[in-house]
């Protein structure tokens, strides 16, 4: 759709146009979806059950956490921060979870708006630190990192280093499929839903935008870039709060090792999805496909039997490539 | 240099300049922003290489592939934007990547302390000590360090880019001085400029880019002033300014300052304007200007002194606070500040204004077919050509940017509008354009303040202009003040210097 | 006034470490036992170690995430270059060579392809340890005990082959980073790497050299903890990329780049090797060794950062 910009004195002449680019579209947008296609090919091919629908349904349950959370953190490394502490974040609301309901406590709804809630105190938490004490992220997260898993482990220790989840709603919700599709994975295409629909329709969201490109003039346009940057940490402690409830009825355990990781591994899912870890550059729906993308490589890797010792190291090697290519076709493009 | 050509992605930066220098001159390079000075120098200072061309130096062929290569040949360049290390001692920048060391790499501090001593002595930098960090240092003294760095290597060929820039009258014209007496010794000198006053009191000779193609290459001697002016503006200053002479006959005071002092440089400032009125202050670097802009709109501390809006004294601003009263900052530089490059057109004009397109505190959703047609309505007033208000708002040129950044405050019935160089970087023709449009406001009965150093440039389209000198408002004029009148009280003669 | 601003950092530091120590010792009578302090040098070896290769990458302008993995790393292949009937010595040499060159890697794609440090590093961080991993099946390795002697043979009574190590260390960086070219330009590169390469340094050379470094003194530092330890697997040294943060960060350098210096990093470790050694005399489990550190460390960041800000104030009108 073009709009010609009439000549304020002449009427209705239109005046000539500059150049031929309409659209902002850049190679970063088209390249995680060929390469999810490229690769959909290429593994279905070499693996006869990899590309059928159920294996597909089984990969969005697989990653239906880490998608929970990539969401959340897509938010974060847009305004140019990173959070390591989700992976504790998620162990310390599934144990508050679990030992709620496992105690009977209070009744599990309750027990998992408490656990979300914990997460998002966590995130204010960094954001507090990051925000107002100036700490640097990495290390203030890694802080945080210790710090709650610290504290989810001694919530454990009080019963006696793990809980299993009794039959109950969650362990139901766990095992349910709507249409087939595990109800794990439902939650993470809601929760990225929402996410899409705020970054491009609300106010929030354009200053996420705004204030991870250009701090600066965010500032100069009246926008809190503080309050903004430090609410996107209570964002995804949040979520990394509904990660953990989620991850803990997939598992039907919690132990101490739960959601060790999994921040690097949400971290590969954004970095995947095309945002930059300067921030200001990015998409959520990319943050999906990179979720998606990230599924099918460790999916691919089981069916063909890779050990899964080596999972971690394809990870790292995976965001090394990435980050790579991506930036050296940046380059090239002329920045 | 001959025959230099030099290619960006879409862009020709410099098209068959031949350039040549000869030792024992000062030869000035003249232009506008973007006509392509900078690029030359770099080719020449190794950090760029040139698409076509070559360089020769005393009759042979070189290639400078790196700035390393360029010391190595005795060509020394002192950058606009200071290139110094804060982190660093003096001795430590001047003697950067020329260090006295055993073969191993163990520094000899020793002689490197020596070496700057002699420098900063021969040019007479005596209030500078070798051993002080460089964050500790006054910018102008950080430019002497910059320029100690440049001469401490012996070079035969020294290009300076617009090194007044941040320098008071007293230091530009001891640099001259330095300068000459260099020169005198038999080195050649590239002098980037862009202003015509240095040019007649320092340069042997002229040469003149635009759009990356030498204009013309002069004596400067031979040359009269005015014809030097009508090259680089390309046309007579004089008449064709779209001014009405008629102001909006309203008086009514919007903003009146009183005895303002801030830590950046105002000193007791006392300033009063009206609503439909533009006014221009200018003064030195330093003096005070900006100062002044940031107080308004809140970007700095207001350490005594009062400021009014509409009569109501007011209470420490911040940002937030003073866009809400109705004023609004555009800074000088664009892309560092103003910009969010990769976004489009649109979002860059509506972010301030989102609340207007939605509800409840930013809680509704954005109407989006609102915002489009707000968009497009605003623009279409400013004359902005581009193809589509989705286009990517670094695609446009610096005009363009800078109407669509005006319709950003305009968009929100922002009432006082604070521009420090609003056409810095911007082309002539578009100047003109945006002159016309600041009028068209300020008879709606909005106000502007024009932060600028152009003082020719202010009086074809001001009502009033105000010279600052040394933290305080010390004259005012209005439009019918002749330049020479301004800039005697720039230079401080209202305070009889 | 620049002498003002150290005093107040370093005072600070001085006064929180003394403090701390005070503590320690009053609360645990055990403490202050020679036996006690030795073990704590050595216990914290790869810390110090590791420290003094990240506060160079620090003052370049860079972090290197890394360094816990490879050192993790380091350590398993040293126990396979072991295992495999090669000389203890040949095989900590080849081991930390090995990291070297990762490090170079890592340099070379964050100085010449430009990728972002916390990136490339990041991405270390998780494929050194997978690989460590993989190679081992997640188990440990058990090493001989001759190596683990070789390594804590003390000297004098007193003085370990770690504490020499460690002192070494700190030595050499200390004389490159004050005394040579090379340390300068690292500290012009930390500044403003754009100033850095106009003035013609070799910004590319010194970039890789400094990640070369950091490589080499992580697998230094995980070579040394197999050896002590008698056993390498790729658990190890996990909390080691948060510790050396810590250290450095407390010492004085700005993660911008430009700033730090060896003497004060050495006063960040010994506070992180007295909170290390107090929290497991203490006696708690894991658990609670995670949250206190945390708590501790958080609390630590947020008054340096405090002090900081309070001494900048100062110093600006």
């Amino acid at each position: 759709m073009e709009i010609l910009f009439k000549d304020r004195d002449s009427g209705s002449v239109p005046r000539i146009l500059l150049t031929r680019k309409r659209q902002n579209l850049s190679f970063r947008d088209f390249a995680t979806p060929l390469v999810l296609i490229i690769l959909g090919i290429g593994f279905s091919a070499t693996a006869p059950n990899f590309g059928s629908y159920d294996n597909f349904k089984n990969i969005f349950g697989q990653v239906a956490v880490i998608g929970v959370i990539a969401c959340g953190m897509t938010l974060v490394m847009l305004v140019g921060g990173i959070d390591l502490s989700v992976g504790s974040v998620a162990l310390l609301s599934a144990s508050i979870a679990a030992t709620l309901i496992s105690h009977k406590i209070v009744p599990t709804f309750l027990a998992i708006l408490i656990a979300i809630l914990a997460g998002a105190l966590i995130g204010m938490l960094n954001g507090l630190l990051v925000e107002s004490a100036g700490i640097n992220p990495v290390i203030a997260t890694l802080g945080t990192l210790i710090a709650v898993r610290g504290l989810a482990q001694v919530i454990l220790l009080t019963n006696k280093s793990s809980i299993t989840l009794e039959e109950g709603f969650l362990m139901h919700f766990a095992d349910s499929r709507i249409i087939g599709i595990p109800a794990i994975a439902l939650v993470m295409f809601a929760t990225f839903l929402i996410g899409i629909f705020v970054l491009y329709r609300f106010i929030y969201g354009r200053y996420i935008y705004a204030v991870g490109m250009n701090p600066i003039a965010a500032g100069l346009c009246g926008i809190r870039v503080g309050l903004l940057r430090g609410s996107t940490y209570v964002i995804v402690g949040a979520l990394a709060g509904l990660a953990g409830i989620l991850l803990a009825a997939q598992v039907g355990v919690v132990t101490p090792p739960l959601g060790l990781n999994l921040e690097f591994v949400a971290i590969t899912a954004v970095i995947l999805g095309g945002t930059a870890i300067t921030g200001g550059i990015g998409r959520i729906e990319g943050t999906l496909l990179g979720t998606i993308l990230l599924g099918m490589i460790l999916n691919y890797m089981t069916i063909r039997g890779i050990a899964g010792e080596w999972q971690q190291a394809v990870t790292g090697f995976i965001i090394l490539l990435i980050a790579t290519l991506d930036h050296i076709v940046r380059r090239k493009s002329g920045a | 240099m001959v025959k230099v050509c030099m290619e960006f992605p879409g862009v020709t930066a410099l098209d068959n300049v031949d350039f040549d220098l000869r030792s024992g001159e000062i030869h000035a390079l003249l232009g506008q922003n973007g006509a392509g000075k900078s690029t030359l120098m770099k080719i020449l200072a190794g950090e760029y290489s040139p698409t076509e061309g070559k360089i020769e130096l005393n009759g042979e062929v070189v290639v400078i592939s790196n700035p390393r290569e360029a010391r190595r040949r005795q060509i020394a360049i002192v950058h606009q934007e200071l290139s110094v290390l804060g982190n660093l001692t003096v001795t430590e920048n001047v003697c950067l990547g020329s260090e006295a060391s055993t073969r191993l790499g163990v520094l000899n501090r020793e002689n490197d302390r020596e070496r700057t001593k002699s420098v900063l002595s021969s040019l007479g930098m005596h209030s500078i000590k070798p051993d002080t960090r460089v964050s500790e240092l006054s910018l102008a003294e950080r430019q002497m360090v910059e320029i100690a760095k440049a001469i401490v290597l012996d070079p035969e060929i020294l290009v300076l880019d617009e090194p007044t820039a941040s320098l008071s009258e007293l230091d530009s014209e001891r640099l001259f001085e330095i300068l000459k007496r260099l020169r005198n010794l038999g080195l050649g000198i590239i002098f980037i400029t862009h202003r015509l006053r240095e040019v007649s009191k320092l340069c042997d000779r002229a040469t003149l880019l635009r759009n990356g193609k030498v204009v013309t290459s002069v004596d400067v001697s031979q040359t009269p002033q005015d014809v030097l002016i009508k090259l680089i503006l390309g046309k007579d200053l004089s008449d064709d300014s779209a001014r009405s002479i008629a102001t909006s006959g309203s008086t009514s005071q919007i903003l009146e300052v009183e005895n303002l002092v801030t830590s950046d440089g105002a000193n007791g400032v006392n300033l009063t304007f009206n609503a439909g009125e533009i006014y221009g202050l200018t003064g030195l670097l330093g003096a005070g200007q900006n100062a002044v802009a940031r107080a308004i709109f809140g970007l700095t501390p207001w350490i005594s002194g009062t400021i009014k809006w509409k009569n109501n004294p007011l209470k420490q601003l911040n940002p937030r606070a003073a866009i809400k009263l109705g004023i609004a900052f555009l800074p000088e530089d664009r892309r560092r500040a103003s910009l969010f490059a990769s976004r489009s057109i649109r979002d860059n004009l509506t972010l301030p204004s989102l609340n207007l397109f939605s509800g409840w505190f930013g809680v509704k959703p954005i109407n989006l077919k609102l915002e489009k047609s707000s968009t497009v309505e605003n623009l279409s007033h400013m004359d902005v050509v581009a193809p589509s208000i989705e286009t990517s708002i670094r695609l446009l040129s610096g005009g363009n940017q800078q109407k669509v950044l005006l319709s950003r405050w305009l968009l929100r019935d922002s009432e006082l509008l604070v521009l420090q160089e609003p056409t810095h970087g911007v082309d002539v023709g578009a100047r003109r354009e945006i002159h016309k449009t600041l009028r068209n406001l300020a008879s709606d009965g909005r106000s502007v303040l024009i932060i600028s150093s152009e003082v020719s440039e202010l009086l074809s389209y001001v009502d009033r202009i105000g010279v600052m000198y040394s933290g305080k408002l010390v004259a005012e004029f209005d439009s019918n003040a002749s330049e020479a009148e301004i800039q005697a009280a720039v230079q401080g003669s209202a305070q009889g210097i | 006034m620049q002498g003002k601003l150290l005093l107040l950092e370093r005072g600070g530091l001085l006064i929180s470490f003394a403090t701390f120590f005070l503590i320690f010792s009053i609360i645990d009578s055990s403490f202050l036992t020679k036996a006690n302090l030795l073990d704590l040098i050595d216990q914290n070896a790869t810390v110090a170690i590791a420290s003094i290769g990240l506060l160079v990458v620090v003052i370049s302008g860079g972090l290197d995430l890394s360094m816990g993995s490879i050192a993790a790393l380091s350590g398993v292949a040293l126990a396979t270059f072991y295992k495999n009937g090669m000389n203890p010595l040949l095989a900590m040499a080849a081991a930390i060579f090995l990291c070297f060159m990762i490090g170079a890697i890592q340099g070379t794609l964050v100085h010449s392809v430009g990728v972002n440090t916390v990136i490339v590093s990041l991405a270390g961080m998780i494929w050194a340890r997978g690989l460590a991993t993989a190679i081992t099946n997640g188990n440990s390795i058990i090493i001989n005990s001759n190596l683990t002697r070789v390594v804590t043979v003390r000297h004098i009574g007193y003085i370990s082959q770690l504490t020499i190590i460690i002192l070494l260390s700190f030595l050499l960086v200390d004389f490159l980073l004050r005394k040579t070219k090379f340390g300068r330009y690292v500290f012009a590169i930390g500044g403003n790497q754009q100033a850095a390469r106009q003035a013609g340094l070799p910004v590319l050379r010194v970039g890789i050299a400094v990640f070369a470094l950091s490589g080499a003194f992580s697998g230094l530092a995980g070579g040394l903890e197999a050896g002590r330890l008698g056993a390498a697997g790729p658990t190890q040294n996990l909390n080691l990329i948060l510790d050396a943060l810590v250290a450095v960060i407390l010492g004085g350098a700005r993660l911008s780049g430009g700033e730090g210096a060896v003497s004060r990093t050495f006063l960040g470790v010994i506070f992180v090797a007295t909170m290390n050694n107090g929290l497991s005399l203490l006696g708690f489990s894991d658990a609670y060794v995670y949250l206190y550190k945390g708590l501790i460390v958080l609390l630590a960041l947020s008054l340096e950062v405090l002090a900081r800000r309070l001494a900048r104030g100062k110093s600006q009108t």
